[in-house]
């Protein structure tokens, strides 16, 4: 008899253990939440912006959600959610989302990243250009050379009337960055061209209007972000054009 | 045992092979130490305690591109001794006391044994060869890492046919590139000598090397760095093609 109590406690340890892990961590997303609960949540987490339209709902993946909003104050924001602990949770928000931020869903994964814009229609930005750059650079000791060759990847795309969108890191993109995180130049090496340029690759973006001139979008810069989780998000600096012309001549 | 190089231990051959010898020597030793005592303790236990023995406090060098340790305190073997002393006492150690100690010297061979990794390394990985870095081309794709030049195609079957007309050449050879890319004060640049990255290549299997591939402009380069080297190679023969549709101006 004492056994079987034994038995059955320790099972209904399990049983419930398991639903717990299963609730938690590997159910299914329910559906998303409506557009008036989503400005609640919003206005209730980042006190004092309130939406006065949601634009869209975006599912980049089953677990994550791009949500670009208008704001009463006319501010062209974004905000991210992610499924987890069992619930909806909001993981930033950008009142004003002119300069693009790049959401590392998980950072060691470049095959997760994704780019996020929104601007205010005043700016009249047409098209983006994202950079993935790293300099040419070259490093010379008694018994060693090396030189880096420069790598430039550039993606152009049109914001097809709308003033919100995303971009999945390209497949190319993927690729080098692995690349560049299994065998590009260890950290400690130490390199001659001192112009501050990052021996790393970074990213950085330009914008266009309708007629393909480069335009700097005033309205919609300078936004805050009321970040939930901080490490996953980084700035994607704005460049001009002439900044990577100027340095080549074709020969 | 306590193995530990600069490379992706699992992956590299010569420290699989350096591993080994080190167990096949530890066991040897081990065994004929075992055979001459009289005082018998039995085999299993006298591994273990050469084993634990063998833990230690270390300095670990990298001299001639070997990753060495040199053991500096016997931790192991002082734990064997209080451990001993207070279960067998005084000659309760005594028994155990010449195997914990052999764990501890035969680390002293091994810095010997690591010494041996580089060169094996060097004998069957020669990094002046091409096909060392390039063995299996499976599924290759050429990636165009500047804008400004013509998205090409790998010619695979050129590249894999022609890989030992490539030979080790010095990138710094080209005079008028050094000058200039990295000479003159001024903001314009030549064009980036290898806008191109292939990937989908494999190198020669236990070799753990971790590159990055270039191709130079006129399909005739090919660059490869790793994360602290690079090797430059120079053949004759074009392996990449322009893709057709674009306007081309890379030179057959």
């Amino acid at each position: 008899m004492l056994k079987n109590k034994k038995t059955i406690f320790g099972l209904s340890i399990l049983v419930i253990a398991f639903i717990v892990i299963y609730w938690f961590y590997l159910s299914k997303p329910t559906a998303f939440y409506s557009e008036a609960r989503i400005k609640k949540m919003i206005s209730h987490t980042y006190k004092g912006e309130n939406v006065k339209e949601i634009q869209d709902i975006i599912f980049i993946d089953q677990k994550h959600v791009f949500v670009p909003y208008i704001s009463t104050e006319k501010g062209y924001g974004v905000s991210f959610w992610k499924w987890q602990h069992h619930k909806w949770k909001i993981v930033n928000i950008i009142d004003k989302a002119g300069t693009p931020r790049i959401w590392k869903m998980k950072p060691s994964d470049p095959s997760s990243y994704v780019m996020f814009w929104n601007y205010s229609p005043v700016d009249q930005v047409n098209e983006i250009k994202f950079r993935l750059n790293r300099e040419r650079n070259y490093m010379m000791s008694n018994e060693n050379v090396y030189y880096l060759p420069e790598i430039l990847l550039e993606q152009k795309l049109s914001l097809h009337t709308k003033t919100y969108g995303f971009l999945k890191y390209p497949s190319d993109w993927i690729k080098i960055q692995k690349l560049e995180a299994a065998a590009g130049p260890k950290e400690n090496i130490f390199f001659l061209q001192v112009h501050g340029y990052r021996t790393s690759l970074s990213l950085s973006m330009t914008t266009y209007d309708k007629n393909g001139k480069e335009i700097f979008p005033e309205e919609s810069i300078n936004g805050n972000d009321y970040i939930v989780e901080d490490e996953l998000f980084d700035y994607i600096m704005y460049t001009d054009d002439k900044d990577f012309i100027d340095r080549e001549r074709n020969d | 045992m306590n193995v530990q190089y600069h490379y992706d231990f699992f992956q590299h051959v010569p420290s699989i092979v350096v591993s080994l010898l080190n167990y096949l020597l530890f066991g040897m030793i081990i065994y004929s130490l075992y055979k001459r005592k009289k005082e018998k303790i039995s085999l299993w236990k006298a591994i273990i305690i050469a084993f634990i023995g063998g833990f230690l406090f270390s300095i670990n060098l990298n001299i001639f591109h070997s990753f060495i340790q040199i053991p500096i305190l016997p931790i192991g073997v002082w734990l064997l001794y209080w451990f001993c002393k207070n279960r067998f006492g005084k000659v309760g150690w005594e028994k155990y006391r010449s195997f914990a100690w052999a764990g501890f010297y035969i680390k002293f061979i091994f810095i010997f044994t690591s010494f041996l990794i580089y060169p094996i390394d060097i004998l069957i990985y020669p990094k002046d060869e091409l096909k060392t870095f390039i063995k299996d081309v499976n599924q290759p794709r050429i990636i165009r890492t500047i804008p400004k030049v013509n998205e090409v195609k790998l010619e695979k079957l050129k590249l894999v046919n022609s890989v030992d007309t490539f030979k080790i050449n010095e990138l710094y050879k080209d005079e008028k590139w050094y000058a200039g890319t990295f000479q003159y004060e001024t903001k314009m640049k030549p064009i980036e000598r290898f806008p191109y990255i292939l990937v989908g290549t494999k190198p020669k299997f236990g070799s753990n090397v971790k590159t990055i591939i270039y191709i130079e402009k006129d399909g005739k380069g090919i660059f490869i760095t790793t994360k602290d080297k690079h090797y430059y190679f120079r053949s004759d023969i074009n392996i990449i093609s322009p893709v057709k549709g674009g306007n081309n101006h890379v030179e057959k």
